[in-house]
């Protein structure tokens, strides 16, 4: 067994930065808790509504799936920056983008 | 309390959670692969943490899942932890550090268990060579603290509103394995379920370190992963985080020898006695014949019943195999059943039947005395 791990300096150095940062951590993540939060341990405790965006081009209108445009679609991240732009880049024709809360010009 | 925290224990349990967390670990490169290959796909938005992290490409993807597969196995089997440990950890960190959309709560709790199971020297035990040498106990004891900071802070963030409604539970239990009875998604139940989750995770929390409540605890916590796992969506991935959960179970267990004195004359009771040594993954039984001079009960007794001796207390009969059960990983979530009330009077009619047969001739006696 290695000689450190028989240190009782290195047992209590580990335990207590461990304790620190395991506490430290999901208790900064706690919020109002309309969205869950990564890194707190956070699972299944409130439910986030994912925007929905409809793609407006010159032959009509379509609602998009966020699954067709996301590796995986989690209440925690917010696309809505992003989202817009990119589907104007991705969806032939797209002229504007619009969500529940916005809208952007392509 | 310092030297308790640098005091050796047996390596048995940690190496059984090294195996059960390497598994986890294997089964979710599946769903890292599936995740990252669509990271690299155009028409995927990408959610960087930061803007200098580098773009997902087939290349890093093959990288990534290629050392996982490799570390993890090798990490499970215990070749060379020290090494196989951080490989492991560098790929699923790599996985949740290259997008947002890598981040799964049951991932981070892997990272952090792979890395804690590295620190308390997890190849000690149940590993390819065959070699087991002891741990320290403290860094065992961060994985139990990990188990309590996981189910407590699950425990604390579901009391809110919504959750409490049962709204949340609704949402997500369907599209498992089993159907969810349609009967009871009403509200007052599923509101009434959601209290009852939240009391399952603080109870997990805080006694499974207690060694009285731990059976109860064993039992809970292993119906509730069943039921999250079988009941909800996305089933890999929670077959994962219950993997991860339940592997932490075994560090609870008693290090405390079970002294189980047996009539060692009797082919029955070397049976029994076998069958509890094989089920000992941790290695915490140690048999002792009544024709042992060391034994410490009278052999009269002993031929009465079998006796359990642990951390002082003596028990006998069918309670003493129940205890015995109650401290072996196979059987850990059958001893709390065998407690209840009319099945352990059963139990201790039966266990009094097999005794009074076994003096009659049924159990054989041992001319010589044989291992167990």
């Amino acid at each position: 067994m290695s000689a450190w791990r028989r240190s009782p300096l290195v047992a209590v150095v580990v335990l207590v930065l461990f304790l620190l940062i395991q506490a430290a951590v999901p208790i900064s993540r706690l919020g109002d808790h309309e969205r869950a939060d990564r890194f707190g341990w956070q699972m299944f405790s409130v439910h986030t509504e994912a925007p929905r965006f409809v793609v407006v081009t010159n032959h009509g209108t379509t609602e998009i799936s966020l699954g067709d445009y996301m590796a995986r679609v989690r209440g925690d991240i917010d696309i809505v920056d992003a989202m817009p732009p990119h589907l104007c880049e991705i969806v032939d024709g797209a002229v504007r983008v619009t969500w529940q809360t916005g809208s952007f010009e392509c | 309390m310092l030297s308790r925290l640098i005091e050796t224990i047996g390596p048995r349990p940690l190496g059984l959670t090294r195996i059960v967390v390497g598994l986890a670990a294997l089964i979710r490169s599946i769903v890292a692969w599936r995740v990252l290959i669509r990271l690299t796909e155009p028409e995927t938005l990408l959610t960087p943490y930061v803007s200098w992290t580098p773009e997902p490409s087939l290349l890093l993807v093959v990288v990534i899942v290629s050392v996982w597969v490799v570390a993890g196995a090798l990490f499970a089997i215990g070749w060379r932890v020290a090494w196989t440990g951080p490989a492991l950890l560098a790929a699923i960190v790599a996985t949740l550090l290259i997008d947002q959309q890598g981040y799964s709560n049951h991932l981070y709790l892997m990272a952090w268990l792979v890395l804690l199971l590295v620190i308390a020297d997890a190849g000690a035990g149940l590993n390819i060579s065959r070699s087991d040498r002891p741990v320290v106990r403290w860094g065992v004891l961060l994985l139990m603290l990990q188990m309590s900071i996981v189910y407590g802070f699950s425990a604390v963030t579901k009391l809110n509103d919504e959750f409490l409604s049962g709204e949340i539970l609704a949402g997500v239990v369907s599209g498992g394995l089993i159907a969810f009875p349609e009967g009871l998604r009403t509200p007052e139940f599923l509101s009434i379920l959601a209290g009852v989750v939240i009391v399952a995770e603080l109870y997990l929390a805080l006694f499974m370190w207690r060694s009285r409540y731990r059976p109860a605890a064993l039992v809970l916590g292993l119906g509730m992963h069943m039921s999250i796992t079988l009941l909800m969506e996305s089933t890999l991935e929670l077959l994962v985080f219950s993997l991860e959960m339940l592997a932490l179970y075994p560090l609870f267990l008693s290090r405390e020898r079970l002294i189980v004195v047996w009539d060692d004359a009797c082919r029955f009771c070397a049976g029994w006695v076998r069958r509890f040594e094989r089920l000992d993954v941790i290695d915490v039984v140690e048999p002792v014949g009544k024709s042992d001079p060391t034994s410490p009960v009278p052999p009269e007794e002993v031929e009465r019943s079998m006796h359990l001796i642990h951390m002082g207390k003596v028990t006998s009969g069918f309670r003493a195999v129940t205890r015995t059960l109650e401290h072996l990983v196979p059987t850990l979530w059958l001893a709390p059943i065998l407690r209840i009330p009319g099945i352990s009077h059963l139990g201790e009619w039966w266990y009094r039947r097999q005794a009074r047969r076994r003096s009659c001739g049924i159990g054989q006696p041992i001319t010589a005395q044989e291992p167990p």
